[in-house]
């Protein structure tokens, strides 16, 4: 996995961002290890206690576990992850509504635009 | 940690003057051999060579000494060497030590070279009589313990009067260490100020001058002299790492 | 218990005054950045705790102690400048390194040169400045020490060696150790640093975690440097 980063953003916000990101979208499935911190802060070029903080953190919501042996895997509970799925679908949403309504579009609106869109593009299936 | 810096200092310094030793007794070995043949050409450029080592050899070796000082500790070096878990002292007194260990390793070489010089131009026979007549010397009492005890003397005080003036030599580095545009300027400006100085010293003292003045002035009481370079080179020393200790200001 | 602590560090070059009453606690397990410009007497601080300067006025205490022969063994400094004997060969100097310092891991300091290629039988005079470079920094970090002081580590270096020696300070990363880096090219560096501390002529400015800085000016450390510093 390729890193950038923001300089504007804490490091620690942008690598939990980028985790839920691939556990959301398949990239670290249900199950799979994570790697190290040390390792993790090695590819990433970032501070590893920067990293340590963002795993923390991603425990605490749930979306990783320690197994004490063995290292840092991607849950598999099925509610948390829809839920990560929900909380970023919305996230996303939330965004693409505040650009469209800047740029003067009311709510009904952007809800035509969007289902517009989607119905011209179904052909073309999910775009990965 | 002395040992371990005598070591290096063994590496930087050996890596020049050790070749030349080495060349020294390659050059009294032909000689002995174009004396022994009697080849007199061969003989007379041996003898320049011979003499020109010697000389490269002293020059090189008061060079490096003073060098080592100034370029080991005081130039970009001393980044290496003060940052080593090692006390200024060391520092200062593994240098005096340094010099003492050279300057017999360079006797010893010219003693070598004679020795190899005489053991190629002589032949045997020469040389055993001259053997059997030392041994001779010895037994009978014509060379005595006092005439050892004589010899030590003197190689006593000059090595003390050395490591004066090294010590001397070193703590007007470090004065000049001292101003920060001008440090070479201001270190012979400290060394003719501590020669000024050991001069009033011993007039006030009553005597004719320091290291050399104390030869004559003691009765040649070699010991006493010996001693008064030591407490010279200790003040010195002191000095030294007063301001290596205290004031060092790397650029 | 900090490991490297300043109270009321004060040393003067002449009337100039490097270091004002600095008072700065740093923690083991920490990459600091300590930023400034040029003059601003990050090399003076760091010149102190190493023990090849003395302060005029306070103190810096590392593990508690003065510096002296004893915290000497614990702290590792790369100075920002080439500081090895030109006659000595690479694979003497690895000698000289685990002659002196107790901590030093030859193994893994041989290692790193060997991926580097950098020959053990050739002497510093005929490396190019960047391998020296490199020579230097992988001797420094190869000792496991409890302090690490990299004065301008990044300065005149190419891109890549510059991501090398980010890389091998954060694989050196140990929870005991202190790096402080002192730098002003910040935007290279900020993203390995836990701390950043502003120096400014003299003075601490700030002291923060650099996600904090991030946090609470909504810029990188560098732009919020180029603010508190601008001309």
């Amino acid at each position: 996995m390729t890193w950038t980063f923001k300089g504007n953003e804490p490091i620690y916000l942008q690598i939990i961002a980028q985790f839920r990101l691939s556990i959301a979208n398949g990239t670290y499935p249900p199950g799979t290890r994570i790697p190290a911190v040390r390792e993790l802060a090695l590819e990433a070029g970032v501070n590893p206690n920067t990293v340590q903080r963002a795993f923390s953190e991603l425990e605490r919501d749930g979306l990783i576990y320690t197994e004490r042996t063995s290292g840092r895997f991607v849950t598999d509970d099925e509610d948390v992850l829809r839920l990560l799925k929900a909380d970023l679908s919305s996230e996303t949403i939330a965004q693409m509504f505040h650009q469209l309504a800047a740029l003067g579009m009311s709510g009904s609106e952007i809800s035509k635009a969007v289902k517009e869109w989607a119905d011209a593009h179904e052909k073309e299936g999910n775009p990965k | 940690m002395l040992g371990k810096l005598i070591k290096y200092d063994f590496l930087a310094i050996g890596r020049l003057l050790l070749p030349l030793y080495a060349a020294l007794i390659a050059v009294s070995l032909l000689l002995g051999i174009t004396v022994r043949m009697n080849l007199q050409n061969g003989m007379a450029v041996l003898i320049i060579i011979y003499t020109l080592i010697i000389t490269a050899g002293m020059v090189m070796t008061a060079y490096l000494l003073v060098e080592r000082f100034y370029h080991n500790l005081l130039g970009n070096e001393g980044y290496l060497m003060f940052a080593l878990p090692v006390t200024t002292a060391d520092h200062i007194v593994e240098k005096l030590l340094s010099a003492l260990i050279w300057t017999a390793i360079g006797i010893v070489a010219v003693l070598l070279s004679g020795i190899c010089l005489a053991l190629t131009a002589a032949p045997w026979s020469d040389l055993m009589k001259g053997f059997s007549e030392f041994f001779r010397m010895i037994s009978n009492g014509e060379i005595r313990g006092e005439d050892v005890g004589q010899i030590l003397e003197i190689l006593a005080v000059l090595a003390a009067g050395m490591v004066a003036f090294l010590a001397k030599v070193y703590c007007s580095i470090a004065v000049g260490h001292l101003w920060r545009e001008h440090r070479i300027l201001g270190s012979i400006l400290a060394f003719i100020g501590f020669s000024i100085l050991e001069v009033w010293v011993s007039i006030g003292a009553g005597r004719a001058g320091i290291i050399t003045g104390y030869l004559l002035d003691t009765g040649f009481n070699f010991w006493l002299s010996a001693g008064q370079c030591l407490i010279l080179a200790a003040v010195y020393s002191a000095g030294t790492w007063f301001i290596l200790d205290r004031h060092l200001n790397l650029e | 218990m900090s490991i490297l602590e300043c109270r009321k560090l004060t040393k003067r070059y002449g009337s100039l005054t490097a270091l004002d009453q600095v008072d700065l606690n740093l923690e083991s397990g920490k990459i600091v950045g300590l930023l400034g410009p040029n003059g601003s007497g990050k090399t003076t601080l760091i010149k102190i705790a190493s023990r090849l300067l003395q302060p005029d006025g306070g103190e810096l205490l590392i593990s508690g102690s003065r510096p002296d022969e004893n915290t000497k063994s614990i702290v590792s400094y790369l100075p920002d400048r080439s500081y090895l004997p030109e006659w000595m060969k690479t694979s003497q100097l690895m000698q000289f390194y685990s002659d002196f310092y107790m901590d030093f891991d030859r193994k893994k300091a041989e290692e790193l040169m060997a991926s580097l290629q950098i020959p053990g039988n050739v002497s510093i005079r005929q490396l190019s400045k960047g391998t020296r470079d490199k020579v230097q920094l992988i001797l420094t970090m190869s000792r496991k020490a409890r302090v690490y002081l990299l004065d301008e580590p990044i300065a005149g270096v190419d891109p890549a060696a510059r991501d090398y020696i980010l890389r091998t300070i954060l694989s050196n990363y140990s929870p005991d150790a202190l790096v402080l880096i002192s730098t002003h090219l910040i935007s290279d560096v900020e993203s390995v640093l836990d701390e950043a501390v502003f120096l400014k002529q003299g003075r601490v400015v700030l002291h923060k975690p650099a996600d904090t800085i991030r946090e609470e000016t909504g810029k990188s450390v560098d732009a919020y440097f180029r603010e508190v510093f601008a001309c």
